[in-house]
């Protein structure tokens, strides 16, 4: 069963690469993302970046830093698992096609999930990258946020969420995302992600001055958990917004109103098309609550079953780093979609 | 002979004086903004789990480390299950320090100074095993040191300890997974970073039943280092350097212009050379030793020589305000013993800081991962050393504002029968005042500078942009700036308080004094007994009179 899963997904990305090479147009940056999120095998690839088919740039960036695709493959195993455990209970769970339709593919188009995908590996880079830097793997990790150019003794170091930052533009190759409307949507999507990291920072400080008081006071800050950032961007998946579809070549003088509208959106998520109505898809999904079962339902009802289910419980940690729980035996409601 | 310097200085001479003295203030806060780096220096690492497979775990001649030859074994805590392969006391912590960046494995230098090491975890939330919000842990670190030309396994033991310390944690959304906010855990301080490569391994041990079985499922434990920036301490140094052959220059020269004199030299200036001396010390760039001999306690003597110079800086103040009243009962000289009550104040502010910062910082001269924060007694023995020293320093600013306040009901009671004194009386009243106002002044300008500065700092941003080229470095501006500032105070009442050469009141520059010539005869008198702005043998005349 699940070899067969893998070699339909397989024979998908190699058709939809076969696909793309017709095609042959599409920017590094939508090649990345689709490489990144829709193989979900570990197999490796020739050149350097191991993970997936790499452009000439990408193999370069590779070879500069020999740990880059090991941490491509953490950032990516990363995202996906984050986007199965967020959207397990939405009408979207974080498929690879709509309605289980090999053919509709959420790459087709730029629907508000292609815009959250898009999103999620640019931020699930950034956190790898940065978490790389700080655990000391990633040995090129630049000093940013410093000025003056003189040595580390002499000024300092910056945060890693910058350098983390910039090889994620690097890597996606930002500047070459194409001047069309998809391009700029796209880039927005990226930069969402990105600063959703930002976001989560925490900002920590220590006083260190005269007799330890706060007259000399240091303040960094921390990297989150990539769950957290996960969340957020949940909350911008669900508060996307569409954007008519502009034919750059007529475009219209922009009116106050409509710069107005554009500055509205510089938040946000942005997308084009409208996702298919995914109901069809929802029968016999599992549902968490009976108000979560009311929407992914979509209205068709739901089945509830009483069931016996082990769990852990009474756990107690060992050492620092172990939970160690006993098994109970719960009667637990299980929800159905019908 | 009689008064100042400052008040027989011409008004050019002395607006000339004091736009240079400014000029050097601007340039001590320039200085710091433009050519220094921020103070302090962050490097956040995140800690790499290894394995410790050895049966022995207090062998201090093992350890672990993340980069070079015979580098330990990384596991990842999320995907090991505690098994028969891996017992729960096998788990080390590994922070090798500093990380590198730009492709270079880079080393600390000396003139980085110090090293402080704060621990931050990330305890993650689990619905079926809630975290108390107060929590003890207890960390077994090792800090371990290695030079460059040793070879990369060569680890040895700096200072080893089994610390406890308090874990405050709480959670707003809770979320299966999410984190904890937890406080910080502060470590170690380093007064010395004398080699070139530290590495903290850190332990989680269980060795009672209630030993950390209840600070929550750790996940990761970041480390954050905190270093002076080299760039930032030579550019301290370097004014530390300029400033001191200044002072000691100033101060041969004040006490060659008292021991000129045919009299003792009074209270005040006694005062003036014991302030100048406390800057002298403070001046002195004994720093320069830390870049050849590894001396600890660094941390603990550049408190101790900030609190000698605050400490005589407000005698100084407690002291000048007293020997400006212009009604005095005594003739004899006055001394110190007169200041007791006042004085005290000081002294206990100072004490009990001194002793709460020799339980901190001079413990950790034996053990940098003490601290006294921990236990419930040193908490409340710190405490109440700086609730002391906070109401000693309290009573110290009212006495001061009081005897302030004294002067100038003093001052106003005196203007009043002015008119009616001889113009040489009134002359001496008027230097008084300008004397007393002027320093009045310029202490109430640096003061609220310092305060002002301060709060900015805390405002505003670190950095300030001008344009694209020009960047302001707010933090170490405001600190060379206020350090500037205060030199240039105490360099600026040495040379101001002086006592003058200029026979008084012979003097053209002070418009009164032209048509005092039946004054002059009368002048004889009081001036063989005092030579100088002498309040004492001048100002108690007017009783008699």
């Amino acid at each position: 069963m699940f070899t067969s899963s893998v070699i339909t997904v397989l024979v998908c990305t190699v058709s939809s690469f076969a696909l793309r090479n017709v095609e042959g147009t599409k920017p590094v940056l939508q090649r990345t993302v689709e490489a990144l999120f829709m193989d979900r095998s570990h197999s490796t690839y020739p050149g350097t970046c191991k993970v997936f088919v790499a452009s000439n740039k990408q193999a370069k960036l590779c070879r500069r830093e020999p740990l880059l695709p090991k941490i491509i493959q953490t950032a990516k195993k990363q995202a996906i698992s984050a986007c199965n455990e967020t959207f397990q209970y939405d009408r979207w769970n974080c498929s690879l096609v709509f309605n289980r339709k090999p053919r509709k593919s959420i790459f087709n188009k730029i629907y508000r999930e292609t815009a959250l995908v898009h999103a999620l590996i640019a931020a699930s880079i950034t956190h790898a990258v940065a978490r790389g830097c700080a655990s000391g793997e990633l040995t090129k990790c630049s000093c940013l946020g410093t000025f003056k150019n003189s040595s580390w003794q002499i000024k300092g170091c910056g945060d890693d969420f910058k350098y983390g930052k910039r090889v994620t533009k690097n890597f996606l190759d930002l500047k070459h995302a194409g001047n069309d409307q998809i391009g700029e949507i796209l880039k927005q999507d990226v930069n969402i992600g990105m600063d959703s990291i930002g976001e989560q920072l925490k900002e920590v400080c220590k006083c260190h001055g005269f007799s330890g008081s706060c007259t000399t006071k240091t303040c960094w800050k921390k990297l989150s958990p990539f769950n957290s950032a996960m969340g957020l961007l949940k909350k911008h998946y669900h508060h996307a917004m569409k954007k008519k579809f502009v034919n750059y070549t007529t475009k219209r003088a922009i009116t106050p109103k409509v710069k107005k509208k554009l500055e509205k959106g510089r938040n946000n998520l942005v997308y084009l098309q409208k996702t298919p109505n995914l109901c069809v898809s929802t029968k016999g999904r599992a549902c968490k609550d009976r108000h979560n079962c009311a929407t992914l339902c979509c209205g068709r009802g739901y089945v509830v079953e009483k069931k016996l289910v082990s769990s852990r419980c009474r756990c107690k940690m060992v050492n620092c780093c172990f939970v160690k729980c006993d098994t109970c035996v719960e009667e637990v409601e299980m929800f159905t979609c019908k | 002979m009689a008064g100042t310097v400052l008040e027989n200085l011409s008004s050019r001479k002395l607006a000339v004086l004091i736009s240079f003295l400014l000029a050097c203030q601007a340039i001590c806060f320039l200085i710091g903004g433009l050519v220094a780096p921020v103070p302090a220096n962050v490097q956040t690492i995140l800690g790499t789990v290894c394995k410790d497979t050895s049966k022995d775990k207090n062998d201090t001649t093992k350890w672990f480390y993340v980069r070079g030859n015979g580098k330990c074994e990384s596991i990842d805590l999320a995907n090991v299950q505690l098994g028969h392969d891996l017992s729960e006391a096998d788990i080390v912590f590994a922070f090798q320090m500093p990380t590198p960046r730009e492709g270079e494995f880079f080393d600390y230098s000396r003139w980085q100074q110090n090293l402080i090491g704060v621990l931050l975890m990330d305890i993650r939330y689990h619905s079926a095993m809630e975290v108390k919000s107060h929590s003890i842990v207890t960390i077994d670190a090792r800090l371990a040191y290695r030079n460059k030309e040793d070879p990369e396994d060569a680890w040895k033991l700096y200072k080893q300890s089994v610390e406890t310390r308090n874990l405050d944690c709480d959670i707003d959304v809770k979320t299966e997974g999410y984190l904890y906010n937890c406080t910080t855990v502060p470590l170690f301080e380093l007064g010395s970073l004398y080699h070139d490569y530290y590495l903290l391994n850190i332990r989680l041990p269980v060795d009672t039943k209630e030993m950390n079985t209840h600070i929550g499922h750790i996940q990761d434990i970041w480390l954050t280092v905190i270093n002076q920036n080299g760039g930032f301490t030579q550019v301290w140094l370097s004014l530390k350097t300029a400033f001191f052959p200044c002072i000691v220059g100033l101060l041969i020269w004040f006490w060659n212009r008292i021991h000129l004199l045919q009299r003792k030299p009074v209270l005040l200036e006694e005062m003036l050379f014991a302030l100048g001396i406390a800057l002298c010390v403070l001046d002195m760039p004994i720093e320069y030793l830390t870049l050849h001999f590894d001396l600890p306690f660094m941390l603990l003597l550049s408190d101790v020589r900030q609190g000698f110079f605050y400490a005589s800086l407000f005698s100084f103040w407690l002291v000048f305000s007293g020997e400006h009243m212009l009604i005095q009962e005594v003739r004899a000289k006055s001394t110190l013993r007169k200041y007791w009550r006042h004085l005290s104040a000081v002294l206990l502010g100072c004490v009990s800081l001194f002793i709460f910062d020799m339980c901190e910082r001079g413990i950790q001269l034996r053990n940098p991962f003490y601290s006294i924060w921990v236990t419930e007694l040193g908490t409340n023995l710190a405490l109440s050393f700086i609730i002391l020293a906070g109401i000693s320093t309290g009573m110290y600013f009212m006495f001061l504002s009081y005897m302030v306040w004294q002067v100038f009901l003093n001052i106003s009671q005196k203007r009043q029968s002015m008119p009616a004194m001889s113009s040489v009386r009134r002359l001496h009243y008027e230097g008084i005042i300008y004397r007393f106002n002027f320093l009045m002044l310029a202490t109430l300008i640096c003061a609220a500078m310092t305060v002002i500065g301060f709060i900015l700092g805390q405002v505003a941003e670190g950095q300030w942009k001008w344009d694209d080229n020009i960047e302001l470095e707010y933090t170490s501006a405001f600190f060379t700036g206020v350090y500037g500032m205060w030199n240039i105070y105490i360099i600026a009442l040495l040379v101001l308080y002086a006592p003058s050469h200029k026979k008084w009141p012979v003097n053209e520059n002070t418009s009164d004094t032209q048509n005092l010539s039946e004054e002059i005869e009368f002048n004889k008198m009081p001036a063989e007994r005092s030579e100088i702005s002498s309040l004492t043998s001048f100002i108690t005349k007017p009783a008699v009179d």
